[in-house]
């Protein structure tokens, strides 16, 4: 178990460095202007000009200017913005509004899509599964953001729903753009449970457990549920992470100010060491969730362990 | 035994028992699929005493597997439905009881052990868990005494180091240790009658021997009675006490294990027979039953094994044998069972060899 | 095995190729679903490609006097804030998506058939460092990673879009390729094939391609739909197509503007964006039923 822990730590090291690597140069390298890149196409003045060459070491090797910027994130510096505000403020006056609203959506995708998941599973062909199965499709089809847009609009129109989240502190502002956030991964999580449990339920040692008098509840709660759940939490962790970078859309739609709303208001303004900085953090946020899951992983499937 | 003749040693062991612990009466099960209705049982009747061992023979299609799942109750409904016919265990006709009442029969009093004991053991649960789940959920007894009771079975079936063992995943386990596992498992409530579905067939020939070796022994040990189901004749010779051999549903021959080895009364009894490869039998070509067991949605007019039967004539075509009795708690559904038996009718193509 | 048995095994796995091909084609064509999407997409097809069969409105002639008008026989629609026809510009803006949606998946399609060939055919040191490379690649979420490369480049066409969703999007399916390549490898009758002395490329196009080409098909057409789905969100975010391009994506973000006043702005676009996605996925979704007999 720790050999596996210290292997996949190891790998997500190898993968955060590799991805940053990555998230960095196509921001800067690849555009050939990082200055342009920087500042977008407003005009600079020489000093600016001058003040950006030096935050960013632009006159030092790509390597290097790598480096800095790592050291930078790494401890926990994440310097200023191209309108000269701390980065790191904004981030952390962001983040708990993204945390809170991901949290919210991750807790509505778990208990509804597992539940709904398994209901039909073990109902399978039923009214309800074939139910499920049509609206689940069609809300994978429906792009978060028309999802989001059509609700917005519909509950300003009708006055159904606080459609701006800004100003309103309550932590009921945050369901419905909490509900948006999490329609694609609830969708996709109830699809999932209802195949792993339809899989399972066709297992052999589910008529060992049969043959053993156990009760159905109990067969199915106990028995199919923990080998059902394997591949679903494993999905669920890795949600949780794509959750928070998702979060851009839903957060611009409900004005949530939270890490979303600050890429896209830095994107808006073409303000480059904002969207590069928080791309990053969202980026680590992410492998660390995938590193959590994949411990997790063998913790639920004792399979896995002595691989 | 052996001072009396065979009719009389069994009314001499129906008189010692009372009535038989198992009786299966005239069962019939379907299969309803979108292809049609497949009639996998089609009248089978045995009886099954304390203690006894009842081997259940036959190719795979042939029921052995949907007879043993129809005793537990544990037919997958749909697609199979038992349309006929009684079980009774202890006189009572266990179809017509409750489910709750059934439940507390089935892993209790009738418990089973399976063929593949890899994926009939739950992947994800400790074989510690798994052996006193029922004795923790239905005995209510407290963790610390299953475990115990755990250790004993898994002593009981020579798992070695049991303690140690009580933490470990099945995947943990060689294919021999985890049936052990399984057949731990199944005696955890001393049940009266264990059912055995092909516990070897998964296993290398040497393990198989020892998996048989250890059921023979718990069985002496613990007086429990044991359906033994399998397609293989070498593996039930030195266990059973009499056997059943099954063919498109139906018991076409039932002995003792010694009449049925020297003296098969049915002509795919013989067949079977002449399949096993023997030491003495060295140069010879092994004899195989020619064609295919039947489609079971259907099965041949009159005596279903008579397309593939040397002995076959008319008759066998257009009438189903009867069920003869052959004395000594012998039967057999042959037209020809008698002559069959004393020799007076062989196989055609005998000497042709 | 005698030389001649191979080739026989050989001609045979050939010839149950053709048949599951076959056999999934006879599945396909009996499947309503599979015939729904084809049509929806084959009319989404023509639309992109010869708009003026649809609309003989020109989606960019807008008079302000027209603004948000209702549905009508003239305007089936209704017209948008700055008084477009808003069905003018769904025929128009279906060219967009599918374009981007297209050529982003072939760019995909072409990275994955050779990474994941090389890493399933070769194995060792290639398939290790191809694998890393994945997990890299696969650390950036599609729409962040593709944030980062479009906020970059301010070309106006498709090919900033294309660039970057290929540029993320090739992992999963280079991992199917990958995975389909080791087990068609493990087959006998490339072994066979092997044995007989054919050479690397002949054994990869001629008896593994055909048999990794059923999931990567699969996966590609509902990558397609999330493609179209990710430039739609991009361009709402305003990084996606840039320049005059019509898109749906933008469309509707325009039309939420104005909020309260009018929903067919927003809501015909939408429609239009989510069939098309709906399309694809059930595309692929019946592809798989008829080439998986699993799942039957």
């Amino acid at each position: 178990m720790a050999r596996y822990i210290v292997r996949r730590v190891l790998q997500m090291v190898l993968a955060f460095f590799g991805t940053t690597l990555l998230v960095y140069w196509l921001m800067f390298a690849a555009s050939g202007d990082p200055i342009a890149a920087l500042a977008g196409e407003r005009p600079l003045s020489e000093s600016t000009r001058a003040a950006l060459i030096q935050e960013f070491h632009l006159d030092q090797p790509f390597l290097v200017q790598y480096a800095y910027y790592m050291k930078g994130l790494l401890t926990l510096d994440l310097g200023v913005n191209t309108s000269g505000r701390e980065i790191g403020e904004l981030v952390a006056s962001a983040w708990p509004w993204t945390l809170r609203l991901a949290l919210l959506a991750f807790v509505f995708v778990v208990v509804a899509g597992i539940a709904l998941g398994v209901i039909a599973g073990t109902r399978r062909g039923g009214a309800f599964d074939n139910t499920t199965l049509v609206l689940t499709l069609v809300v994978i089809s429906i792009p978060v953001f028309v999802i989001g847009q059509v609700l917005a609009l519909v509950g300003a129109r009708y006055d159904l729903f606080p459609t701006n989240v800004v100003g309103d502190d309550s932590l009921a502002a945050l369901i419905v753009p909490a509900l948006v956030l999490g329609s694609l991964s609830l969708a996709t999580t109830v699809r999932l449970a209802r195949t792993s449990v339809t899989e399972n339920l066709r297992a052999d040692y589910v008529r060992t457990a049969r043959a053993k008098g156990l009760i159905h509840r109990r067969i199915v709660g106990v028995h199919v549920l923990r080998n059902s759940l394997i591949p679903v939490i494993t999905f669920l962790g890795v949600e949780l992470g794509s959750l928070m970078g998702g979060a851009i859309v839903t957060e611009k739609i409900f004005n949530v100010p939270g890490i979303g709303f600050q890429l896209y208001k830095a994107i808006s303004i073409e303000d480059g060491p904002t969207v590069v900085t928080i791309v990053s953090l969202l980026v680590i946020v992410y492998l660390v969730m995938n590193l959590i899951v994949d411990v997790l992983y063998g913790v639920l499937d004792p399979r896995i362990r002595y691989e | 035994m052996g001072r009396h003749s065979a009719p009389e040693a069994d009314d001499a062991a129906a008189a010692q028992t009372g009535e038989p612990l198992l009786q299966v009466d005239d069962l019939h099960v379907e299969f309803r699929t979108g292809d049609g209705v497949a009639h996998v049982i089609n009248g089978v009747s045995f009886d099954l005493r304390a203690g006894e061992t009842l081997a259940v023979l036959g190719e795979s299609g042939s029921g052995k597997s949907v007879t043993a799942q129809a005793v537990m109750g544990i037919l997958d409904t749909p697609p199979g439905h038992v349309t006929r016919g009684a079980i009774r265990f202890h006189g009572e006709d266990m179809l017509r009881m409750s489910g709750t009442r059934r439940r507390q029969i089935r892993g209790k009093r009738i418990a089973m052990i399976f063929q593949d004991a890899l994926s009939a053991l739950n992947p994800v649960f400790t074989v510690g868990w798994q052996i006193t789940e029922t004795l923790r959920k239905r005995e209510g007894m407290s963790k610390k005494d299953a475990d115990e009771r755990a250790v004993e079975l898994m002593d009981l079936v020579r798992i070695p180091a049991a303690r140690d063992r009580l933490k470990s995943f099945p995947h943990q386990f060689s294919g021999g240790m985890r049936q052990r596992v399984m057949i731990a498992m199944s005696l955890a409530e001393r049940p009266e009658i264990i059912i055995a579905d092909e516990p070897t067939t998964a296993l290398d020939v040497t393990v198989q021997a020892q998996i048989m070796d250890l059921l023979g022994d718990l069985r002496r040990e613990l007086g429990t009675a044991l359906i033994l189901i399998t397609h293989d004749m070498g593996v039930v010779a030195d266990v059973a006490d009499r056997i059943a051999v099954m063919y498109a549903g139906r018991i076409v021959e039932h002995a003792d294990v010694h009449s049925l080895y020297r003296n098969p009364a049915h002509p795919y009894t013989i067949g079977l027979l002449d399949s096993i490869p023997r030491l003495d039998d060295k140069g010879k070509r092994l004899r195989t039953i020619p064609g295919l067991p039947p489609n079971l949605t259907a099965i041949p007019s009159g005596c279903p094994f008579h397309p593939r039967c040397p002995f076959a004539q008319d008759i066998c075509v257009t009438r189903v044998p009867p069920n003869m009795d052959l004395g000594g708690g012998r039967r057999s559904e042959c037209h020809f069972a008698d002559r069959i038996v004393t020799g007076e009718l062989t196989r055609p193509d005998q000497e042709d060899e | 095995m005698s030389e001649a048995a191979i080739a026989e095994a050989a001609a045979e796995a050939g010839a149950n190729t053709r048949s599951l091909a076959a056999d999934a084609w006879r599945d396909l064509r009996r499947n309503p679903v599979f015939w729904v999407s084809a049509v929806i997409i084959a009319l989404l097809v023509t639309m992109a490609v010869v708009p003026r069969l649809f609309t003989s409105t020109d989606p960019h002639s807008c008079r302000l006097r027209d603004s948000l008008l209702p549905p009508s026989g003239e305007h089936w629609f209704g017209t948008n804030l700055q008084g477009c026809d808003i069905y003018a510009r769904i025929v128009y803006g279906s060219r967009a998506s599918l374009e981007v949606g297209f050529l982003s998946v072939a760019f995909v399609a072409v990275i994955a058939v050779i990474l994941g060939m090389i890493a399933g055919y070769y194995g060792g040191w290639s398939d290790a460092l191809i694998a890393r490379v994945t997990d890299i690649v696969l650390g950036i979420p599609l729409l962040l990673g593709a944030i980062v490369i479009l906020s970059s480049i301010e070309l106006p066409s498709v090919w900033p879009v294309v660039l970057a969703l290929g540029l993320l999007g090739w992992t999963t399916a280079t991992r199917i390729v990958r995975s389909s390549v080791i087990s068609a490898k493990q087959q006998d009758y490339v072994q066979a094939a092997r044995m007989l002395g054919a050479n690397n490329r002949r054994i990869m196009g001629r008896h593994i391609a055909p048999n990794a080409m059923a999931p990567v098909i699969v996966i590609l057409t509902i990558t397609l739909g999330q493609f179209i789905a990710v430039e739609a969100t991009l361009s709402f975010l305003g990084i996606g197509v840039k320049g005059n391009t019509i898109t749906w994506g933008k469309d509707i973000a325009a039309a939420t503007a104005r909020v309260t006043t009018s929903l067919g702005p927003v809501l015909f676009p939408s429609a239009f964006l989510a069939l098309t996605v709906l399309a694809f996925i059930m595309l692929g979704d019946a592809v798989r039923e008829a080439f998986d007999p699993k799942l039957r």
